[in-house]
């Protein structure tokens, strides 16, 4: 996670769509712009508002909950363990990834 | 047998077996550069010292003359059943080469990709969906069955927390198996299981079988209990109703204080929530109060009455059970079950008189609940036209008497542990459990709570209609057939299957004439092989596998991560490691992904992937640039995982590492800060949810089953009996010698097949003499897509309603002289369209109607 120090305004954020996303989104990456100071949920709700219900689906298992199958990165670092959706971004690489659920049979 | 490494020094090499899923520890002794013995390494918990037979005989497999140890590519264009694929060997450029032109082809629309990766020998489980989901495709599956599975870790992971159940065979007294042989011929660490299950029986535990199939567990029990197919939430509504509303037995503190028991109910099938935080409410009856589930003045859940809260007037959930399971008393479930009220009484009493609950038993000097009885369930449950509800309230009856997670009671295995890292269930929504535990850091759970908000799909196996189900793959040859009546075009259809060395056209779905069809519709097969099977038939190209003898990994099999023993028994870890070296024609399966990977682009996106799964601290984790060999790769995870001392040198010494395990690890029940359901409150709005969107589509499904309570409602072939055509229903049940498919070529398995008449039908000595047919004849299996012959084994050890067939036979591939024509392949008989599908779980019904004439 990065901290930003730049006097810059705004920040620019490339998201990186893994697994089931890209169908949803319809591309492997976007190129972002966030008032500085943005989260993690910022990022989502502005794909939710995006992309609709298909993703906000996927994504969300309830207001302000990830779905179980659901993994994010923050410039290579898994958001669980730096404060989840609160997670302020910096110009940030984001990886949004949905993996299968893990069954035997 | 290959004699090429001559004048080598006799050794043994301490691995794991690769035969199925367990990964027991073995000793395998080389002479001269030639497997010569397999033997069980006592050091190992996983099966202390123990082996099968399929172990025993695993370098019969390594030896099989028919193995595949180059690449092939496919001449012939044509594809389908009795079609000659014209071999020809290529190299390994070509291979690939040819692949990533192809996964280029299809790079901007990515869900044209589907990887089958159902290889839960080892490490390809992870390796090969990382690589579909790097790539972009939603279809990666890393279940495939068509039943097993389905119903079991959705319901452990909200009911337990952990993968799988299983009992706890150290302390149980009374044990109930329906439609599974644990510990006597199936599941979980098996081997160990084996030697815990005699211990229980010789120490007096009660081991009762209900099955239609009076096979190899029902031959240890003390009571076996036919029962007719499909019928088991009529026999686990029918126990609920005797222990709560004829005997009053159940654990009143456990479900007022550790499930949703008390959480109250509005006449709307929902639970009345607090106006401002959204949790819901419970009565107390120590201050006579309406509270939420976390307050912490709670004192006294009333499981009781009926209360005012918010305007509305509701009532516990528990109360809502026992009265839902008041409409099942004995006597009428005798008619669907054909069980004896008498005898569901009988067993139902001893077992509630055997839970005593109450009692505490000192562990470690640790005070725990004491539940000595469990009713254990698996794949013979789930494989119904309502898979889900025929399992769930098996479930339940354990959870009515608190024999969840405590000695004697049911288990789940590989929820909570704390060596090498913590990992540990959680709770969630409405205070429920939510988050299952897994040591495997990159583990999405296969839960079905709370589920998602169903969509119009985007996925070609529809997954978006079945929000509570894990895996959807069985659905694609239905929707292959129409997938405009799902809103899905052309467009969506996939074009590139990558498939494990399995074999999905015998085990994966029904109907032969649906599976051929949907593996024509693919524009591009590749897969790993060890052996020309029936699915290998309709590859492109065929990519060689090692051998279990030959291969590297750190994950030696589900069981390893997700099914060891339950209990006390110590933690163990090992590394599966070569016995001997591979041709060189061969390569790592590891080590061509990631060749595949960086040929796409996408080698950093599989590391990130791999890093997380594993949990690769940041000193270990693999970086983006570089390719490793597996031998690296598996050095950087044991080391990781262990620390610097435990290096992969050190695993090819000693193999095993052991550590024990603490009581609350063996028994996390109470130490666990989350309710378990008694009332499943969340399928009522996610049905709500379904049927709006089926509505949209114009789909006339029946969502009945998204229901709180469990009713049991029949499978088609309950009714086809009853109309008259057929007269039997086949079913499927397994042999203690034979996992899946793997072993059917082995020359020794072979032979103790042929030794049990493994490869006949069952059919009752009754039925057989009423219709003329004689022990061996030969005989018409006909079911309503399918007609087999077959030879029939008169037995009096199973239900007269039923047809049993055993294993994964009925090969017809060339590459497999030994098996070639051997047995039934029981999928083949399934009908295979939505109407067999549980709506719920997408389990693929497994009870069949059939005719047997001559």
């Amino acid at each position: 996670m990065k901290t930003t120090t730049s006097p810059q305004s705004s920040i620019a954020v490339r998201v990186t769509f893994m697994g089931e996303m890209v169908s949803i989104v319809g591309q492997r990456e976007l190129l972002m712009t966030f008032p500085e100071g943005a989260t993690v949920g910022e990022l989502l709700a502005s794909l939710s508002t995006t992309y609709g219900d298909a993703f906000t689906c996927r994504v969300f298992s309830g207001p302000g909950k990830l779905q179980h199958s659901m993994l994010m990165f923050v410039d290579g670092e898994n958001i669980k363990g730096c404060g989840g959706l609160a997670a302020t971004l910096g110009n940030s690489e984001v990886d949004v990834i949905m993996l299968p659920m893990f069954a035997g049979g | 047998m290959e004699m090429a490494q001559s004048n080598l020094p006799s050794r043994v090499i301490t691995t794991a077996c690769g035969m199925c899923y367990v990964g027991c520890g073995v000793k395998v002794r080389v002479d001269d550069g030639v497997v010569v013995n397999i033997e069980g390494n006592p050091d190992n918990p996983q099966n202390r010292g123990k082996m099968c037979a399929k172990g025993k005989s695993a370098f019969m497999t390594h030896y099989n003359p028919h193995r595949v140890k180059t690449p092939l590519r496919r001449t012939n264009s044509e594809k389908g059943f009795g079609v000659d694929p014209g071999w020809v060997e290529i190299t390994w450029k070509e291979a690939i080469d040819t692949i990533v032109s192809q996964l280029e082809r299809i790079r901007d629309n990515p869900k044209k990709f589907w990887v089958y990766a159902w290889e839960v020998i080892g490490d390809n489980n992870f390796w090969l969906p990382q690589l579909g989901i790097a790539f972009g495709s939603p279809h990666c599956g890393v279940a495939t069955s068509p039943t097993c599975g389905k119903a079991i870790h959705p319901v452990e992971f909200f009911s337990g927390g952990g993968f799988h159940q299983a009992p706890d065979l150290h302390y149980s007294s009374y044990c109930i198996l329906v439609g599974t042989q644990f510990g006597i011929a199936s599941r979980s660490a098996f081997n160990h299981n084996v030697l815990d299950m005699a211990e229980a029986r010789s120490r007096g535990m009660k081991l009762v079988v209900v099955d239609p199939v009076g096979g190899h567990a029902a031959s240890k029990a003390d009571e076996w209990i036919p029962i007719r197919p499909g019928t088991d939430t009529a026999l686990a509504n029918s126990m609920l109703h005797v222990l709560l509303n004829e005997l009053r037995i159940y654990d009143e503190p456990f479900l007022k204080h550790r499930t949703n028991a008390p959480y109250l109910v509005g006449p709307d099938g929902l639970y009345i929530r607090d106006a401002a935080t959204n949790e819901p409410l419970i009565h107390d009856a120590g201050d006579g109060k309406v509270k939420t589930h976390d307050d912490p003045s709670l004192a006294d859940p009333s499981l009781t009455g009926t209360y005012e809260a918010l305007g509305q007037r509701g009532r516990p959930s528990f109360e809502l059970l026992r009265e839902h399971v008041a409409k099942y008393p004995p006597e009428t479930t005798e008619k669907i079950t054909t069980i004896p009220a008498a005898t569901v009484r009988r067993i139902t009493r001893e077992f509630g008189e055997a839970a005593r609950i109450g009692e505490t038993i000192c562990i470690d000097g640790v005070d725990l609940p004491f539940r000595p009885v469990a009713v254990d369930w698996a794949r013979g449950t789930q494989g119904h036209k309502h898979g889900f509800h025929n399992c769930w309230p098996l479930k339940l009856v354990n959870i009515v008497v608190g024999a969840v997670n405590v000695p004697g009671g049911i288990l789940s295995t590989g929820a909570a542990g704390k060596f090498p890292h913590h990992w540990w269930p959680e709770s969630g929504t409405d205070g429920m459990l939510e988050h299952g535990g897994s040591i495997m850091h990159g583990f999405s759970h296969a839960k079905a709570f709370p589920g998602r908000a169903p969509t119009t799909p985007i996925r070609m196996d529809i997954g978006e209609l079945f929000p509570l189900a894990s895996h959807f793959q069985t659905l694609l040859p239905i929707t292959l057939e129409n997938p405009a009546a799902y809103g899905l075009s052309e467009a969506d259809k996939i074009e590139v299957l990558l498939h494990s060395p399995t074999n999905p056209v015998l085990g994966s779905w029904g109907d032969p004439r649906k599976v051929e069809n949907l593996l024509k519709s693919l524009h591009f097969i590749f897969g790993f092989a060890v052996e020309i099977n029936e699915t290998t038939l309709f590859d492109d190209i065929v990519l060689p596998f090692p051998s279990s003898l030959e291969r590297y990994d750190f994950n030696c099999g589900t069981a390893q991560n997700n099914l060891g023993p339950c209990g006390q028994d110590d933690f163990c870890w090992s590394v599966r490691q070569p016995a001997v070296e591979a041709a060189p024609s061969m390569r790592h399966p590891q080590e061509v992904i990631q060749e595949i990977a960086e040929r796409l682009g996408i080698l950093g996106n599989l590391y990130r992937l791999l890093n997380h799964t594993y949990g690769l601290k940041s000193e270990y984790a693999l970086q983006p640039g570089k390719r490793y060999l597996v031998t690296e790769f598996i050095d950087r995870a044991v080391r990781s995982w262990f620390g610097e001392e435990h290096s992969l040198d050190w695993f090819r010494e000693h193999n095993v590492l052991r550590h024990p395990k603490g009581v609350d690890e063996a028994y996390i029940n109470p130490f666990l800060k989350a309710r378990i359901p008694v009332y499943l409150e969340h399928f009522v709005t996610r049905g709500k949810e379904l049927k709006a969107v089926v509505g949209k589509l114009g789909l006339d499904w029946d969502l009945s089953d998204y229901q709180p309570l469990s009713d049991w409602r029949p499978c088609p072939s309950y009714r086809a009996i009853e109309e008259g055509e057929y007269d039997l229903i086949a079913v499927h049940f397994k042999f203690p010698y034979v996992y899946g498919a793997y072993g059917n070529e082995n020359p020794w398995i072979d032979e103790l097949c042929e030794a049990t008449n493994a490869y006949r039908i069952l059919l009752n000595s009754a039925v057989g003499k009423a219709k003329g047919i004689a022990n061996g004849d030969t005989v018409w299996l006909q079911s309503p897509v399918h007609k087999v012959r077959a030879t029939v084994k008169l037995t009096e050890c199973i239900h007269p309603e039923v047809v049993g067939i055993g294993g994964h036979f009925g090969h017809f591939s060339p590459g497999m002289p030994i098996s070639l024509g051997k047995g039934v392949n029981f999928n083949s008989l399934l009908p295979t369209d939505l109407e067999h599908i549980d709506k719920i779980s997408t389990a693929l019904d497994h009870c069949v109607q059939v005719k047997v004439y001559k």
